[in-house]
Formats: structure tokens, sequence, C-alpha cells
């Protein structure tokens, strides 16, 4: 919260809470696409009709542009943070976090620019048209739209749910949120299975009443189309509209989608490979931590003292996963061979919030460059707000 | 004592149950039911049902049925049964071999038969509902674990010592975890069942969901075993990097041969005949499939037992090897039953085949898990030991420093390391005698050992007759020798298993009891657990032999044998031998009694009747009692009417001194009280002393002096010793301060006879003497006292 603030002091903290923000606005978009997509558990003509509501909020000119700013900017931080990373063995969560993230731009590239492409071709993209695209003309597209929502939520509620974590108010808010975190996509993604069963009985039923219909959206009805098995996945149901420069912009919007793709993947691979140039030039040390109350670990430095007692199977609390925000994984260094390094302004920030005497470190920035240490870790592994509640209650009422 | 009515309890009950069957059967015979003759109306309207032709066509064909059905379950004779499974055999032969001939073509065959089937759409489609439903499972499992991922960390970081505890916390964790798998495949395969779908759509569907449940269950399971994470709730010997690659190894096998199965099925399904049999093409694929699970799974096993190579030194290797071998064989003998097509056959030998490793592993296994419970124990007691020495060193430390803080850096330095030396030494002591501790888990340990074996065999056999259907029943019901056969052996291996766990139940905890009674050393008065001693033997041996007569009579009434007529002449036998030997009896019965009653125990003295004794020895059927002057008495329980113990918790003595009127009493009473704080510091019986002498005042007036009583208590047996040396204090005490002992005297007053001469007075005082020394009287009873 307070660390938000002062931004132009501190680049790590602003950086992170760049991060958390520009997060936040993108789940809030991808949000309310979804819930416009529950809708289909009713009808497809209700989806639409709540559209300008809710997804359609985001579609103006200017907001569009917003979106592609903050998507952009939350690329480049999220490439940032892979470089700062000391070691890629992280946990589960973290993990799946890191490869959600890394499969987001392969997925959402080619329906952001579809959907962009579509714009210019028709003037709205409606969810009728895109659904029956979807689930009739191209199941791959669908198949890739399902997979980045799975994704994109796993990705951002992981990462909304961690800085939530850190937070005094999280305790009393976070047992609902977390089934909110689950009915949303779950919902929508049955909203969208609802509306493409309704699509393929539709399409079975117009080829049985043997093409009597015609079908107010215009595509080919008169194609052979033999119960669920068309087969007619390399057309876009745009080729068919009556615009003269459809199939050019089509053309167009591919070469566009993949060269965004060689670029973004380009710029990850090289923030790898920097990362890597960057980690290698430190040298590894031994190292021996010896825990009170605990084991003695013997590593190799470079990674954080966090990350170092997870590979171990040590049990460590850590509430925000190593983010420097909680300070629940923090440590009192009783004795080190070896100098540490000063505390960072981020560590500093929080471990002043905290109140921390000296000795006490954040084991999730800090990195032991080496030789033997003696720390105690502060708190109990399965530490949680929860166990500081009565106090915020007793406060509130006090208010 | 509770355990010894559990086991009588347990021994009654199955009396009980032995006996229940035969009123029962006799009941079913004999209950006269009264039939009513039928009325007049009824026959009629049996007559003209019977003339129907319906009923008649009906009644015919049922009763042809039933012949038919009858000569089924009879059993076709085994030779058919051979000529049946061969035949299978042979087209399953011919059937691979049309399918070897067809190979080449194969791939094609289905490629076209699946694009037909499922289109480019189709197939995405089914993908992405695949997608959709497992994504619904697990948003259900994630929220789930978002409310027991606490307590999941709490049960991993507690410490688990006993093994009970141990076994409750994995199995929490295990519960937690197949809740949320629960939730998963509810979520998944709920979602999937709420829509209709074509048939192939939902065979490939459901077929994946169930291919991915499946391992999921595997994998749970395996996490309950390995907990590749948790070493604290580790069931196995295994380091964390090890159980990491043998939890991904099995997952992987499982994986694999799960998918081998569900991919056939596709296959078969896609290709499947109106008739419903298997297409050579869906063969040949379900054939690979199959082959390549089988060389996974050789290869998983492969790599495992590398692995276990690796993590001991080259102790047993021989016979690791050997179960590498087994199982290897065990895999491929499997496969190539499968091929041939004899489907129970290849269930029944892989699960015998399992059953024995199986067997053997659980086991190790239960040993193991004991094992590690003791040695958790062990090392709390040496933790608790070396913080004990380092806590007394630490403090040890800090005195020697106060004292001497001129002494230089170095001294302290040197003291510090013979403290720190001083404390090793204890730590280890402690450790030594830490070791010795009886392991505390041996009856434990064996239950349970054998409560899994049973339960893993009755489960094979269940499973076994599973597989089998209906015809092993009526196998086992037919009357041919090898029915016979079987269903003796079933019965007799099922009495003999649970007659096994109640033994091994019942002799664990009587030696164990016996094992901890320790014989009293000489001088001691033995506790309670010496009449255990004699009775506890003789119980085991009781319920060997009810056992015994038990197995032997199921497996005889299992084998057809009426055991009725033994039972009855059992029974015969009994009360002729009751009769003849009732004093017999009565004397083990009443003992029995008197030992339950802890009415005497070895080396206490008792009193009975005219005898008295200490006792020496108790058998079943007499005790024996040795006087303290050397007889040895023996007195059958059955002649014991009452009895009196003379060396129960205390004993009250009561001393008299006589002393001349004029003795000063508070003096007296003084000085009691002086000899008796000396007898309490006594060092070698002071601490018998319960309640030490004390004067009771003067008792009673006699003629010539006063009788002032002292008492004291002690524990049984003390109270000889404590009274001679009370004489001989006391005495010594009025010796030194003036009191005299009253002696019989005689004052001879003469009148005016002051002036008598000496002699006069030495006749007066011999003619008084008789009078001083009374009458003289018989000697009295000498007391016995040992």
């Amino acid at each position: 919260m307070n660390v938000s603030k002062n931004k132009s002091s501190n680049t790590a903290v602003f950086l992170r809470s760049a991060r958390i923000i520009s997060g936040i606005f993108l789940l809030l978009f991808i949000a309310t696409h979804l819930l416009n997509m529950i809708l289909g558990l009713h009808s497809i003509t209700l989806v639409d009709g709540m559209r300008p509501y809710l997804s359609g909020i985001w579609t103006g000119p200017v907001g569009s542009k917003i979106l592609l700013a903050v998507l952009f900017t939350h690329f480049l931080l999220a490439l940032q943070a892979i470089y700062k990373r000391e070691t890629l063995r992280m946990s589960a969560n973290d993990m799946v976090q890191f490869l959600a993230g890394l499969l987001i731009i392969p997925l959402l590239i080619p329906h952001a620019i579809g959907i962009g492409a579509m714009k210019e071709i028709s003037t709205e993209a409606s969810y009728g048209e895109l659904l029956r695209f979807f689930w009739l003309h191209d199941p791959i597209a669908g198949l890739r739209q399902v997979l980045l929502v799975a994704i994109v939520w796993v990705h951002g509620c992981i990462g909304l749910l961690i800085w939530m974590r850190s937070k005094m108010w999280s305790v009393r808010v976070l047992p609902w949120f977390y089934p909110l975190a689950v009915a949303v996509p779950v919902l929508a993604l049955l909203g969208y299975v609802s509306a493409g069963r309704d699509i393929l009985l539709a399409a079975s039923q117009a080829e049985k009443s043997a093409h009597a219909t015609e079908y107010p959206q215009g595509y080919d009805e008169t194609a052979p189309y033999k119960g669920y098995s068309l087969d007619r996945a390399k057309e876009h149901p745009e080729t068919t509209e009556p615009e003269v420069d459809a199939g050019q912009i089509v053309a167009q919007s591919k070469i566009v989608t993949s060269r965004i793709i060689w670029i973004t993947s380009a710029m990850v691979l090289l923030t790898l490979l920097a990362r890597l140039l960057r980690v290698s030039r430190h040298r590894k040390k031994f190292l021996e931590i010896d825990y009170i109350r605990g084991p003695i670990i013997k590593a190799r430095s470079g990674p954080n003292m966090l990350d170092i007692a997870r590979h171990a199977d040590l049990p460590h609390a850590n509430i925000c996963h190593g983010r420097g925000r909680c300070g629940t994984c923090r440590v009192l260094v009783l004795s080190s061979s070896e100098d540490l390094p000063a505390p960072s302004e981020l560590e500093q920030k929080t471990l002043n919030r905290l109140g921390c005497g000296p000795g006490v470190r954040l084991a999730c920035q800090l990195s032991p460059p080496g030789g033997i240490m003696r720390v105690e870790r502060m708190l109990p592994a399965d530490y949680t707000l929860k166990q500081d509640l009565p106090v915020d209650v007793a406060e509130q009422e006090a208010l | 004592m509770m355990r010894l009515h559990l086991i009588f309890a347990l021994a009654m009950s199955i009396l009980l149950l032995a006996w229940v069957p035969q009123p029962v059967f006799s009941q079913e015979t004999v209950a006269p039911v009264e039939i009513e003759d039928p009325s007049p109306n009824d026959l009629r309207e049996l007559m003209r049902l019977l003339a129907d032709q319906r009923v008649q066509n009906w009644l015919s064909e049922s009763v042809e049925a039933g012949e038919i059905e009858a000569t089924e379950a009879k059993g076709a004779p085994f030779r058919d049964r051979l000529v049946v499974g061969l035949n299978k055999v042979r087209t399953r032969m011919s059937a691979l071999g049309e399918a070897w001939v067809l190979l080449p073509e194969t791939p094609k065959m289905l490629i076209d038969r699946w694009q037909e089937e499922m289109t480019l759409h189709r197939k995405v489609r089914s993908l992405t509902f695949l997608v959709i439903f497992l994504f619904v499972g697990a948003g259900l499992e994630w929220l789930y674990r978002q409310y027991t991922s606490i307590p999941l960390l709490r049960l991993a970081m507690l410490p688990h010592v006993t093994p009970g505890k141990r076994a409750l916390a994995a199995l929490t964790r295990a519960a937690i975890i197949a809740v949320g798998l629960l939730l998963f495949s509810f979520g998944s395969v709920g979602a999937f069942l709420a829509f209709e779908w074509p048939p192939l759509i939902e065979t490939v569907v459901l077929n994946f969901l169930a291919v991915i449940i499946a391992l999921r269950v595997v994998r749970a399971l395996t996490m309950f075993i390995l907990a590749p994470n948790v070493p604290a709730l580790r069931l196995v010997p295994l380091s964390n990097q090890k159980a990491k690659y043998l939890h991904l190894m099995i997952a992987q096998a499982v994986g694999v041969v799960f998918f081998a199965m569900a991919l056939s099925d596709v296959f078969a399904r896609l290709t499947m005949g109106q008739d419903g049999s298997i297409s050579p093409a869906a063969l040949s694929v379900s054939v690979a499939a199959a082959a390549i699970a089988c060389v996974v799974l050789l290869f998983v096993v492969f790599r495992s037992f590398r692995l276990w190579r690796r993590s001991k030194g080259t102790g047993l290797q021989g016979r690791r090897m050997n179960w590498q071998l087994y199982i290897n064989v065990l895999i491929v003998i499997t496969f190539c039953l499968w091929l041939i097509g004899t489907g129970p056959l290849m269930e029944s030998v892989l699960l015998i085949g399992i059953l024995f490793p199986m067997l053997n592993l659980l086991r190790s296994w239960v040993d193991f898990f004991f094992d590690q419970a003791s040695e958790a124990q062990l090392l709390e007691i040496t933790k608790k030991a070396a913080k004990d020495a380092e806590h007394r060193a630490q403090e040890l430390l800090e005195n020697a420093a106060e004292d001497t803080v001129e002494v230089a850096q170095n001294s302290v330095v040197v003291s510090e390391l013979n403290l720190g030396a001083e404390a090793v030494e204890e730590t280890e002591i402690k450790e030594d005698e830490a070791l010795i501790l009886p392991d505390s888990y041996g009856t434990l340990r064996l239950i349970s050992q054998r409560i899994i074996r049973f339960v893993v065999v009755f489960l094979a056999v269940i499973l076994l007759v599973n597989i089998w259907g209906t015809s092993i029943i009526a196998l086992s019901e037919s009357a041919s020798i090898a029915g016979q056969v079987l269903s003796v052996l079933i019965d007799a291996i099922f009495v003999i298993l649970v007659a096994d766990l109640i033994w091994a139940w019942a002799k664990t905890s009587i030696d164990k009891r016996l094992a901890a009674y320790e014989p009293p050393e000489d001088g001691q008065a033995p506790g309670p657990e010496a009449r255990m001693a004699t009775l506890l033997p003789l119980l085991r041996v009781t319920l060997m032999v009810a056992l015994l007569i038990m197995v032997v009579f199921s497996i005889l009434s299992s084998l057809g044998v009426n055991i009725g007529p033994l039972i009855a002449g059992a029974g015969v036998l009994g009360i002729a031998i009751g009769f003849g030997a009732q004093s017999l009896v009565r004397d083990v019965v009443s003992g029995v009694f008197f030992l339950i009653d802890d009415a005497f125990r070895i080396g206490e003295y008792i009193e009975i009747g005219e005898l008295r004794g200490t006792v020496e020895s108790i058998s079943i059927r007499s005790l024996r009692v040795r006087h303290h002057r050397g007889a040895i008495h023996t007195i059958p329980f059955g002649e014991l009417k009452s009895l009196t113990n003379h060396s129960r918790d205390w004993v009250i003595m009561k001393l008299e001194f006589r002393v001349p009127f004029d003795t000063d009493l508070q003096l007296v009473k003084k000085l009691v009280k002086k000899v008796g704080a000396e007898l309490q510091a006594n060092e070698f019986y002071g601490t018998s002393i319960l309640s030490t002498l004390k004067s009771q005042g003067v008792r009673r007036m006699e003629e010539f002096n006063m009788v002032v009583g002292v008492k004291f208590m002690t524990k049984p047996g003390e109270q000889w010793l404590v009274r001679r040396d009370a004489y001989q204090k006391v005495r010594d005490a009025f010796d030194a301060n003036g009191i005299r002992m009253a002696e019989r005297n005689v004052v001879v007053e003469i009148q005016g006879g002051e002036e008598l001469s000496d002699a006069e007075k030495q006749g007066v005082a011999g003619a008084a003497q008789s009078a001083a020394e009374g009458p003289k009287l018989p000697p009295g009873p000498v007391p016995d006292e040992p």
C-alpha cells in the first residue's frame, strides 16, 4: 500500500507496484470478458446484448490504446523480473506463473490481431459471429482461445493472490475471493461450451433441413456439411464478407501476427540469455546455512535464502512468494563468516515497516555470498496473517 | 488385569460362536409348520390354470431352462472346459496371425477409419472439451487446496514420533489429498456428464479423463507412501532425492500403461464390428500398445532396482537381483498370457505373482515403520539427555568462569573442553541406557504384521473369486475332488489365519508380561506381578489347546467329517474326568481365584489355620509354605478356607518394660523418644520404619512395678530386627540415666526390728526369698518367631 507511493526514490519498489497495477488492469479486462461469456449459459443473444456494458467498455479508440500500452508495460516488467531471477528452479506456484506468462504471448497475439482485423473489416465483432467462427470454422482457434483463457486467468490469479496475501485486509477478503476466482473462468468456459453446443446443434439442423433456411450471417451454407464433420477450417469468416479488401487485411494481419510473435519470442530468449550471462558471472561458492531448530543446509551461493530453503524442502514462511512485500520470510542472522550485502532499498523499506532490528534480513532478498551462516527463521512456516488478525480487528473497532 | 479379562471374554465369545450354529439348525428342522388343506376353490382355480395352454407352455419351457441351468451349475466336465479354453486360445492365435498379416495396412486403415469418424474439427473440439473439463476439475481442486494448504503444511511440519501418530498424520494427509482428487474427478467428469455427446467423442474424452484421474489416484497413493517432499511423513526408508525419483518413475510407468489401455480401447471401439468382435487392426494396435507398456515397465523396474542397489551397500544384492528377475519374469509372463487371450488366467497369475512380493514388502515395511518409531523414541530420549548434559555443562562453565575470573583465557578453554568431554561422556552413557530399552512396539509390530497379512490374503482371495466369477464358486460346490479340495483349502486357510492372528496376539502379550516380570531379590517382598508369573503360562497353554482344538474341528467339519459325535464324546469324557477328578478341579479353580484375589505372593509370611510359614512356591494345584524352622507344608488350594497374611503393608509391634514405681515417667518418655530417633536414623532398617518407637505411658500397674508400653510400626518382616535394637537401646538408655528395670523385691518390715543384727537380717531375707520369687510356674510356650 504505502510502498506504491514514493515512486521516484525507489526503482525496485516502483517496478514492483507498476507490475501489479498493470497486472490488475489486465485481469480486470479479462474478467469483464469472462463475465460476458458466462451469459452464454443462457443464450448467445444475451451475450451480445450485454456486450456494450461488459467487454465493450474496452473497445473504444482510447481504451484499446491504453490497453495495448499496459500490456506492453506488463510484458517488459515481466522480462525485467525474469532477468533479475537468481535461479530458475522455483516453487510450483512460481513455475506455473512463469510458464503461463510465456505461453500467453503466442496464444494472445493471434486473437488480438484477429479482433483488430475484424474491426477493420466489419464495424464490430459480435460474440455470435466469433463463437460460430471458433466452434464451426476454426476449432483450432477455439481451442487456442480456451487455452488462452485458462492460462491467462491462472497467471493473473497467481499474481493477484500473491499480492493480496501480503495485505492485512486480505485475511477477510480471501475466503470470499477464492470461490470467485474459480467460478468466473469455470462458468465462462461452461458458457462457451453451452453456446458451442447450441451452434453445433443449429448447424446440424440446418444441414438436415437441406439448406432450406438461409443463415443470416452469410457464410456459405451450401457447402457440404456432414454432421459435425465440417471441414473448411482454412477459410476465415471474414473472407466471405462482401468487403473488397477483406482478404488483403486477413493476409496482412497474419503477417503482423507472426512478426510480433517472433519479436516477442526473441525478446524473451534474449532476456533469458542475458540472465544466464549475468548469473554465470557470479562465482559460485560453497555455502552452509545452519538453521536454529532446523537442519544444516549445504548449497552453492547465488540463489536467495528462500530459494535455497525451498530446494532443500525446508518449510519456510513466505506469504508473498519472495516478492519482498510481506516480510514473513525474515530471518535473524546470528553469524556469518563472510560479509553479507547490505539490504536493498526494497528490503530496507519492508524491514522498516515491520520495525525490525539489526541482523534481521528478508530471506527472499538476501543472496548470501558463501561461507558458513547461522540463522533463525523468525516466523513459523505455517504462519498466516490471520494470526495477527485480532489486533487488526481491535483497531477497526477502535476506529 | 484388563488384558486378562479381555482374553477371557475373547475365548468365551469364540466358544459361543463355535456353538451357535447348531441350535439354529435344530430349530430349522424341528419347528413344525401347520399347513392347512387347500380349500375346494383353490383346487378348482389350480385345475383351471393348469388346463390353460399358455401356462402349460411356460411350465415346460421353464422346466427345460431349469434343467439347463442345473447342468451348467453342476459344471461341465473338466475336459469340456479345457476344450473351450483351448478353443478360445486358438481363435485368439488365429486373430493374432491375421493381425500380423494385415500389419502393413493397419496404420492406413486405422487412419482412414479415424478420419472418417473423427475429422480434424471433431478431434480439436473433443480436445477443447477435454481442456475445459480438466480446467473445471482443476479449478474446484485448487479452490479446495486454498483452504487446506495450511493444515497440510502443519502436518508436514509437526514431529511424528510414535507409529500411531505417524500413520495418522500420513493418513490425514492422504485423506485431504484424496478429497481434492475426488473434487477434481467430480468437477471434470460431472461437467462432462452434464452435456450429451455423440458416442465416439464420449468414449475418447471419457477415456482420457479416466486416464488422468487414475494416474492422479496412483500418484496420490505413491505420495502417501513416498512423501517425496516431507521426510517426516515418509513411510519407506528412502532419501528425498530417491523418493522423488521413484515417485516420478512409478507415475511414468502407470501413465504409459493406462494410456495404452485407453488408446486400445478407443481403437477397439472405433473399428468394432456389428457383432462386437475386435478387428485385426484394433488388435494390432492394442498389442503394440501393450508391448510398449511392457517395455516401459521393464525399464522402470530396471531403473528402480538400480536406484535401490545404489542406495545401500552390497548387503543383500543377490536377493534383490532375484526380486528384479522375478518381477521381470512376471511382467513377461503376464504379457504372454494376455497375448494368447486367457483373461482370467492372466489376471490370476498377475495377482498371485504380485501377492508374494507384496507380502514380503509389507512385512519389511511394517518392520521399518516400527524400527523408525523406536528410533525416534530413542532419539527423543538421547536428545533430552544431551540437552540436560549441555545445560549442566553450561552451568558448570558459568560457575567456573565466575570463580576463576583472574585465570588466564587458556585455562578456561581447557576447562570448557573438559566439561564438554564430560558432558559428551554423560550423553554416551545415557545413550547406552536408551539402547538397552526393550522394544516397546513388539506386540504391536507382530499383530500389525499378522493383520496386514490376513487382510492382503483375504483381499487376494476375494479378487481371485471375482476374476473367475461364478465358476470358482460352482467348482467348490461341485462334487468333484478338485472342488472339494478347493473348498477345504479355502476354509482351512481362513481358519488357520484367524487362529494364527489370535494366537500371535495372545502369545506376544502374555510373553511380554512374563518378560517384564523380575523374580524378587532375596529378602524383598515380591510385587503383584508374581502371581501373573503363575497364572499366565497356564492361560497360554489353555488358549493354545483351545485354539488347536477349534482349528482341528473346523477343518474336520469342512472336510465333511461330522464333528457332533466328537464334541459330544469330548463332553462325556469331560464329565467323567470332572467327576473323577473333582477335588483336583476344585483345587485348580480355587487356586485361580486365590491368585486373582492376590491373597498371597511368593515370599510372604502367611498363616493357614495351624500352619505358618513363608510362601515358597505356587503351583497350579497347591501352595508350598516353608515354616521358619525349615519344615515345608504343602496345602492344596481346595483346602484353603481362610488365610492370614502377615506380610502386607505394615506391622505394629508392642514392647513392655517393667520399671519401679518411683521412676520418672517424663524421663522415660524422653528417653524412648530419643531411642526412636536413633532407630529411625539407622542406615540399614531406618527406611523400613513407618512410625518409630514411642512411649505409650504406663499400660498397667502390677504388684511390684509399673508396665510402660512402647510401640512402633514397620514394614512387614523388619519388625524383629527393629525390636532387637529397640530393646537393647532402651535398656542402655535407662541404664545410663539411672532407671533400673524393676525386679521382684520383698520389703520385710519388722516391728521394732531396727536393732537387728546382720545375722538376723540375713535370716529374714532368706525367709522372704521364696515369697519374692513367687510360685514356681511351668515354662510357657516359646513364642513362634522366625
